[in-house]
């Protein structure tokens, strides 16, 4: 199956500056796919070239089959939420989704924008000036036309960001709804997010990729969980001697990492088999958590240039 | 698209202020005029013509005046302090049209959705159907204005006169609407485009001087020079055009469409390949 986007070598430079040095990565089709990096590591670049507004300086780049800057008959549909783009200021919300919707392809496009705005909780702006909304709302706004034409790859620029908690949890719950419908890329700032919503990770970081592959792969949450241990003796050599542990480490706060050899067992079976060691020896467990975060995982590969994971 | 781009033109306040502006100061220009020259018209047909001739003969190159000597002589010279006034009135109509969209980044809104040359047809025609109109009111106004001074026309003629003024006008407002779309589709910043564009009317300005002067100057005995011919290059040296003879508004509406397609090209050329 094709990849619903593909980057082969792509570099971009603005001029001296590389943005993207040879880069490569692929989508699957239907999966969610994280974009995740440091301040300028080319996250707001590579979406601006899937999407067709920027031009690679060598390499190529496939929308679902497709040059992404072809807007021809046979067009990849897909819908983008940029980063940092106002909206029009000079049409009200409704006319201007309307617009959007004729020119995306919709049969009935009054309805497809009223649904649009419905989808993002916001069907109360119809007749509202862009410039009368809240930057939350403006932003709902611009994920409704990202919406609009039922397109096969979202590409969404920091979705969530500079949305209050109900809001963010809102678009969170519509871009969960998506999962398996279409293809959708996000690049945000919130990797526990980016964690749960998404199946894959690309990790850039100075325009490099760094890491790249399912979230499980990523998080090693296969190869590796840790237990927060309240109180009680944890008995070390028999968690070592259990089938399919490699490696025990108990630090002095109480947190208990397991790492899996290899050729273990599936995980799920020797997380049982620890808990019931460390449960007959009367020791209190409160937490358990499989792999690493995604956010200590990008810590990890990225450098140490941009601490906050954004950009 | 031209529809939407038609409504945001006409619902942007600083274009409406400058349609009202340009109308009115067309108006005022018209008063002043035709309160300077009501004693001209009053004359009767053939003494006015007369007296008319001198002052036509230095707004038009060719024998043109002897016709337009047949309107009010208010009518010919508001138009051409139009038609002067004209290319900036357009630059300063549509230098944000596309640049101020790809620098607050809504234009990429439209370019995910169309193609980049219908997003720039869209808009140069939005502006296109604005010119046109006001053209058509602006020159209605001046002619009924120019009716009340001389009661004796021949109301054919008259409005054949007006038809042939529209008609000129109209293509001078497409070469610079070109022009104007070319600076914006450069630009990534409405500041910078109106400042190409403004130099751009400089420099073409320049070159019609440069070489209307020598031009002047062989007229007057001098040696012919190949700088006569510079002035060619300059959408501003076709503009009388539009009050001249048959033969000269069919050249200068002929070298105001071959400017407008080249400036037009090199906008769709530009816009299509660069990053929004």
């Amino acid at each position: 199956m094709d990849a619903a986007l593909s980057l082969d070598t792509v570099t971009k430079r603005y001029g001296s500056t590389v943005a993207l040095d040879q880069v490569s990565f692929q989508v699957r089709p239907g999966s969610c796919h994280g974009l995740v990096g440091p301040n300028g590591a080319g996250k707001t670049t590579t979406f601006g070239l899937a999407a067709g507004f920027l031009r690679p300086g060598t390499g190529t780049i496939r929308v679902l089959g497709r040059e992404p800057h072809d807007r021809g008959p046979f067009r990849p549909r897909i819908g983008v939420l940029p980063q940092d783009a106002d909206l029009p200021s000079y049409l009200d919300v409704g006319t201007l989704l309307t617009t959007w919707a004729r020119l995306s392809g919709e049969a009935r496009p009054e309805a497809a924008a009223r649904v649009a705005l419905e989808r993002v909780q916001l069907p109360d702006v119809w007749d509202a000036a862009p410039r009368s909304l809240s930057h939350g709302m403006a932003k709902r706004v611009a994920l409704a036309q990202a919406l609009l034409g039922e397109p096969a790859l979202l590409l969404l620029d920091e979705p969530t960001a500079g949305l209050d908690p109900r809001a963010a949890a809102e678009v969170r719950s519509l871009l969960s709804g998506l999962r398996g419908q279409r293809t959708v890329i996000i690049s945000s700032h919130n990797l526990t997010e980016l964690e749960r919503l998404c199946d894959a990770v690309t990790v850039l970081d100075h325009g490099k990729v760094v890491q790249d592959g399912t979230m499980a792969e990523i998080t090693r949450r296969a190869a590796e969980f840790s237990l927060q241990i309240s109180r009680g003796d944890v008995p070390l050599p028999e968690l070592r001697a259990l089938p399919g542990v490699a490696r025990v480490d108990l630090s002095p706060s109480g947190q208990l990492g397991v790492r899996l050899s290899p050729d273990a067992p599936p995980a799920d079976d020797v997380i049982a088999a620890v808990l019931e060691a460390l449960l007959a020896r009367g020791v209190r467990i409160t937490a358990l958590t499989q792999g690493s975060s995604l956010e200590q995982r990008v810590l990890d590969v990225t450098s140490g240039s941009g601490a906050s994971q954004s950009g | 698209m031209t529809r939407t781009e038609l409504l945001r033109t006409l619902r942007n306040a600083r274009v409406l202020v400058l349609l009202l502006l340009f109308a009115t100061s067309t108006a005022l220009v018209g008063l002043l005029v035709g309160l300077a020259t009501r004693g001209i018209d009053a004359q009767g047909p053939e003494a006015a013509a007369a007296a008319s001739a001198g002052i036509l003969g230095l707004l038009v190159g060719d024998d043109a005046f002897q016709r337009l000597s047949e309107l009010p002589l208010m009518v010919p010279v508001v138009f051409r302090a139009d038609l002067f006034f004209l290319p900036l009135f357009i630059a300063l109509l549509g230098y944000d049209q596309l640049s101020a969209e790809v620098g607050t980044g809504s234009v990429r809104y439209l370019a995910v959705r169309a193609r980049r040359g219908s997003i720039l047809a869209g808009k140069f025609l939005a502006q296109a159907v604005v010119m046109g109109v006001l053209l058509a009111l602006v020159l209605a106004g001046l002619f009924v204005a120019g009716a009340g001074l001389r009661p004796d026309l021949d109301l054919v003629a008259y409005a054949s006169a007006a038809g042939r003024f529209w008609a000129g006008g109209a293509a001078l407002a497409f070469g610079y609407l070109a022009l104007t779309a070319l600076c914006s589709a450069m630009t990534s910043g409405p500041g910078s485009s109106l400042l190409l564009n403004v130099g751009a009317l400089f420099a073409f300005w320049v070159l019609d001087a440069i070489g209307g002067r020598a031009a002047l100057v062989h007229r007057m005995g001098g040696p012919a020079s190949w700088v006569e011919g510079v002035r060619w290059l300059s959408p501003s040296a076709y503009a009388s055009g539009a009050l001249g003879s048959t033969t000269t508004l069919l050249a200068s509406t002929a070298a105001y469409a071959v400017f407008g397609a080249v400036f037009l090209g090199a906008a769709w050329a530009i816009f299509r390949f660069r990053d929004v």
